[in-house]
């Protein structure tokens, strides 16, 4: 039988990982209507820089001068991940930090040429631009090159019960989620978050109006990148190793898929559709389990499922599971009737509209 | 006279690039659907003579490979159509819906595929996921005292043939101007009397049909995986975006540029500034990059579908061709 | 009258039932023994199944020897049944495969997903960069993992929960060192994939070939693509501008039979002496007739992670061709013993103790020879013995053939 604080920590990381990058690109696309395509590039940058950072630090913290890339800096990395926890913790913080910033940089200064080329090719600029990087780092010896960075210790490294080291590292992948959650909320329910919306409705009446987009666009882009490479600094303590070949466009589609899955212009949206692609993936690989020794090798009946029920969902709601809300800043509430508010009253409506829905019919 | 390999290889990419990437410009043009199943449509093309010629053993002879290729590949774009995109788009969707659902179909055709390949190598015993079609076709021929490579001649014919029909019948026939108004302008078109639904099944079939004749004629090249669409999708939709994913010589002209740059570019760039040779993908990016930074193609037809259509207005030039 | 008739009935009654009752209680008795012996006859034929998972490339660029290797797997798990039975073990075993794409992030979550549902020992991932990803979460959560085909020396680190059932590539780089030398060649091109696997080959090779007194320069190219053309053009300008009397390609079995397909049509590269890594033996894309033309004329060499005197390869060599009509390509016979090694180790120390088989593998690995020869481990979990197999293309019966014409062990070649 299935371990189920394993599977449930294990799953659940990678949920928030990916919920974390689906929440950075529901804002690019879903509220402004930025196709950000290079989506996994600065996801990529976060995880090296993580990985970078904690290894150089570790290793001359306690004297070694190995390249962090070698067979000889992951041997001395075993010996000395779990000594320090507060230096274990705080590259952690360092390297959360640190991400951000040169992600969103990054990010930022993407914008610029993308503003040549117009919106309408921002996609594509960014795309190429995610795959060269990807190709450079491939090239690139300090952080590895193709070998890519190995023994990434961990913020929980000193903790010697394995299963209580993951529960600690998806309790903080969850608070950082929930942050970020947070933050965005408060973002896009305010005059921000409507600006953003009618830059998304119709940049150019938005000019007209004296919003400086470019400006903006290029603000949460940077803002967008950076949590990303917050995103990839957790995948790459939680993994314990980076390579380039982790980064490819596949991801950005997956990523692309949760967001219009869950519905655009919504956080909660972002949140559903990363959970359901994420279920997705795992619940497929029992099939392994359960349907041994048939003519096609169950792998592929998997990922077909995969692609089926993206085409389905899509087919029976296409604007994503998530209805889109008005933007609901603290003047909406004066103009709000006493119905909508309480959250009693939603959460009641909420089920009675659940059970008539089993039952088959719609309720007013 | 020894005509360098480098140039021979890039006549060929010209060739393969086109017929796949033109396909996707004709098909986002009119349909507003940024298809990512197009590289689907290409391995199937490839596998279709690899197949045919597994199932019945003998030497296929290419002019039935060719005709096989564009019904696979038609049928199984318009059945693409058929079961996702038309009723999305009846549905009134976003094209940025049309583009994941797109997705879906790719994952699940691509696997669908891959679960078929798996089951025909069991059963016919032949290795099916990394090979070549056998084609009847002598290894050169002599033309006006020159040895030619057969398949390079048959394959430039093939490209031209296909893209001089595909031509006349956008700008010729009254079935090709009924495609070009329903790009153009869908509200006029569909008042005149076009129907909406046949121009999209004539759309994908030929889409798909064109794009399974660039699968292959890269098989007539090399060896392909059932990986292949995947592999060569990037390098394709570089060459339709610097055609501006609406206009048909420029993407022509985006499989000149992306060809050269994989396979003469990357030469010059290897022997007189010493940048490693696995640099080659990354130069078709660069490449596309430096074109659209430098001339950025008009937005004509709307361009990308992340970018909504002004209501009414339309601030694009006029489409060429 | 009826009194007595009744006093005699009831007298009567018990006395036939004191009669009766000790053969009633030798019945239950005999029920009873009987009983016992049933659950004795249960429990002694009774069979315990065994899960062993393995994480393949099913889809992806390993994907054409991956589904290879799946055969593989379904091979060792029936001649293992098969040897339990035989040895009157109550063991049997069986397999989930898991596709990982040939990506790193998946690999890891298939082994997640197989660790979850109980399994302690896991075959695979294909890849070094797919091991490194998982190997932090076998670490932790004690899961022995065995490679059958990851050669990355960046990963010989000692004591973890990573065991690899083949050498390291610093030992095979040796062996084709040797063997360019005796072939009198002192000049070569090394053409390399871009990736880990090619990158530390080239780099001990070209350390291995100076110490022999040779040169080699390298030329890289970049890995994961549909069709190497232009890399092949620019390596024969290369090797022309350069002087070089042989080309050393280090490559997977898809990008290699490309790389040949086109060298072939090179007149320049047709007349140099070839020589390749293990990645594409086995490939059928090299038994064609205009690949086997080349293959002759440019008398192509390559080393090989076997031992082609070992009598259980040969028989394991011609069982797979029986079953998948081609020949077994490279890191199968590791691959099988894999497996065997598992099962062993699950049938002296039981399936639920992940420490537990991680010391029972090295014993029982230390004395196993299988297919793969000696399947001793050293201290880094790594396969202490390879020997290699010098091989080549060659027609036997009117048929293009893998055969091998050589051996490298213990330092030195052996012919035929």
């Amino acid at each position: 039988m299935v371990d189920v604080v394993s599977f449930l920590s294990s799953w659940l990381t990678l949920f928030g990982i990916y919920a974390i990058l689906a929440l950075c690109l529901d804002m690019e696309v879903g509220y402004t209507g930025m196709a950000n395509t290079g989506l996994v590039s600065f996801f990529g940058i976060g995880s090296f820089v993580a990985g970078y950072i904690s290894l150089t630090v570790f290793l001359s913290f306690f004297g070694y001068s190995y390249p962090i890339y070698s067979l000889d800096a992951v041997i001395a990395i075993g010996k000395i991940s779990g000594s320090n926890p507060f230096l274990s913790i705080g590259v952690f913080l360092m390297s959360l930090v640190v991400a951000f910033v040169v992600s969103g940089t990054v990010g930022y200064l993407v914008s610029y040429p993308t503003l040549r080329v117009g919106p309408a090719f921002l996609g594509i600029t960014i795309l190429s631009f995610g795959e060269m990087l990807r190709i450079f780092m491939k090239h690139f010896t300090p952080t590895g090159g193709s070998y890519g960075l190995l023994g990434i210790p961990g913020p929980f490294g000193w903790v010697s019960e394995p299963s209580v080291k993951a529960v600690l590292f998806l309790a903080l992948t969850l608070a950082i989620l929930a942050t970020v959650y947070l933050y965005f909320q408060t973002l896009s329910n305010s005059p921000y978050g409507r600006m953003l919306r009618s830059i998304r409705e119709d940049e150019v009446a938005s000019l007209c109006m004296g919003k400086p987009v470019p400006r903006i666009k290029a603000q949460l882009l940077f803002v967008g990148s950076g949590i990303s490479g917050i995103a990839g600094s957790l995948l790459a303590f939680y993994q314990g190793s980076v390579s380039p070949d982790m980064f490819t466009t596949a991801v950005t589609f997956e990523v692309w898929s949760m967001v219009i899955l869950g519905g655009r212009g919504n956080n909660r949206g972002a949140l559903v559709g990363a959970a359901i692609i994420s279920l997705l993936g795992w619940s497929s690989s029992a099939l392994n389990f359960y349907l041994p020794g048939l003519v096609v090798d169950p792998n592929y009946i998997r990922w077909m499922l995969m692609g089926a029920v993206i085409v389905i969902i899509l087919l029976y709601q296409p604007k994503g599971l998530v209805p889109e809300k008005p933007v609901q800043t603290k003047a909406w509430s004066l103009f709000e009737t006493k119905e909508e508010k309480g959250i009693l009253r939603k959460a009641e409506t909420a089920v009675k509209r659940a059970f008539s829905w089993l039952a088959g019919r719609s309720y007013k | 006279m020894e005509i360098p390999v480098e140039l021979l290889n890039t006549i060929w990419y010209i060739c393969v690039y086109s017929l796949m990437a033109i396909p996707l410009t004709l098909s986002y043009r009119i349909s507003k659907v940024l298809n990512f199943a197009h590289g689907v449509y290409v391995t199937l093309g490839a596998y279709t003579a690899i197949l045919m010629s597994a199932a019945f053993g003998v030497k296929l002879s290419p002019f039935l490979a060719v005709p096989a290729a564009f019904l696979v590949g038609a049928s199984i774009s318009v059945l693409t159509d058929m079961m996702v995109f038309s009723p999305l788009i009846r549905r009134e969707s976003n094209p940025v819906t049309l583009m994941i659902a797109s997705m879906g179909a790719w994952i699940f055709i691509k696997n669908a595929f891959y679960a078929l390949v798996d089951i025909l190598q069991k059963r016919w015993m032949t290795s099916l996921f990394y090979t070549s079609p056998n084609i009847d076709l002598p290894a050169q021929v002599a033309i006006a005292g020159v040895e030619l490579n057969t398949r390079l001649l048959f394959v430039v014919s093939l490209s031209a043939i296909s893209l001089f029909l595909l031509g006349y019948f956008l700008t010729k026939t009254r079935l090709g101007m009924a495609l070009r108004a329903i790009a153009d302008n869908l509200d006029l078109a569909q008042i005149s009397g076009i129907s909406r639904e046949r121009v999209m099944l004539i759309t994908w079939l030929v889409s798909g049909g064109l794009a399974a004749l660039g699968g292959f004629a890269l098989s007539l090249f090399t060896y392909v995986s059932p990986e292949l669409g995947d592999q060569m999708i990037l390098q394709v939709f570089a060459c339709s975006v610097i055609g501006g994913l609406t206009s048909i010589p420029l993407t022509f002209v985006g499989a000149v540029i992306i060809s050269s740059s994989e396979n003469i570019l990357i030469v010059f760039l290897y022997r007189y500034l010493g940048i490693e040779l696995s640099f080659r993908p990354f130069l078709s990016f660069f490449a596309l990059l430096s074109v659209i930074l430098i001339r950025p193609p008009a937005g004509a037809g709307g361009g990308l579908p992340y970018r909504f259509h002004l209501r009414g207005l339309s601030i694009q030039k006029k489409s060429d061709s | 009258m009826l009194t007595f008739l009744v006093i005699g009935l009831v007298l009567g009654g018990a006395v036939v039932y004191g009669a009766l009752t000790p053969t009633l209680g030798q019945v239950a008795e005999l029920n009873s023994k009987i009983n016992q012996l049933q659950q004795q006859v249960n429990q002694l034929t009774q069979i315990t199944e065994y899960k062993i998972g393995a994480s393949m490339p099913l889809t992806g660029e390993l994907s054409d020897i991956g589904v290879q290797w799946r055969t593989v797997l379904e091979m060792a798990r029936d001649d293992l049944n098969a040897e339990m039975t035989r040895y009157g073990i109550k063991a049997k075993f069986t397999l989930v495969i898991q596709d990982d794409k040939t990506q790193p992030t998946e690999a890891l979550k298939t082994f997640q997903m197989l660790a979850q549902s109980g399994m302690k020992v896991i075959i695979g991932p294909a890849g070094s960069s797919q091991v490194k990803a998982c190997k932090s979460y076998v670490d932790d959560n004690k899961i022995v993992l065995i490679s059958a085909s990851s050669t990355s020396p960046t990963l010989a680190i000692p004591n973890d929960y990573i065991f690899r059932t083949v050498g390291s590539d610093a030992v095979q780089a040796k062996a084709l060192a040797a063997l360019i030398d005796t072939q009198g060649v002192d000049k070569v091109i090394v053409f390399h994939r871009d990736d880990e696997y090619g990158v530390a080959f080239a780099d001990f090779f070209g350390k291995e070939f100076k110490n022999l007194g040779g040169s080699s320069t390298v030329i890289k190219y970049a890995s994961g693509q549909a069709d190497y053309a232009s890399e092949v053009a620019q390596l024969s300008s290369s090797a022309k501008q350069g002087g070089v009397q042989g080309i050393v390609m280090i490559s997977f079995d898809t990008d290699g039979v490309n790389i040949v397909d086109h060298a072939k049509d090179d007149a320049f590269l047709s007349s140099l002496k070839w020589f390749s890594s293990e990645g594409v033996q086995g490939a059928t894309g090299l038994l064609t007739e205009n690949i086997a033309q080349f293959i002759l004329k440019t008398d192509y060499m390559g080393t090989r992670p076997v031992f082609k005197e070992n009598p259980l390869y040969k028989d394991f060599a011609t069982r797979y061709k029986a079953k998948a009509g081609a020949d077994a390509p490279v890191f199968t016979a590791n691959l099988y013993d894999a497996i065997f090694l598992a099962g062993w180790s699950i049938v002296r120390v039981g399936p639920a103790s992940g420490e537990a088989l991680k010391s029972a593998l090295p014993e029982v690995a230390k004395k196993y020879y299988g297919a793969s020869g000696w399947c001793i481990f050293d201290e880094a979990g790594d396969k202490l013995y390879q020997d290699y197999s010098i091989w080549t293309v060659k027609s036997v019966s009117g048929k293009n053939q893998y055969v091998d014409i050589g051996s490298y062990s213990g330092g030195s070649i052996t012919w035929g």
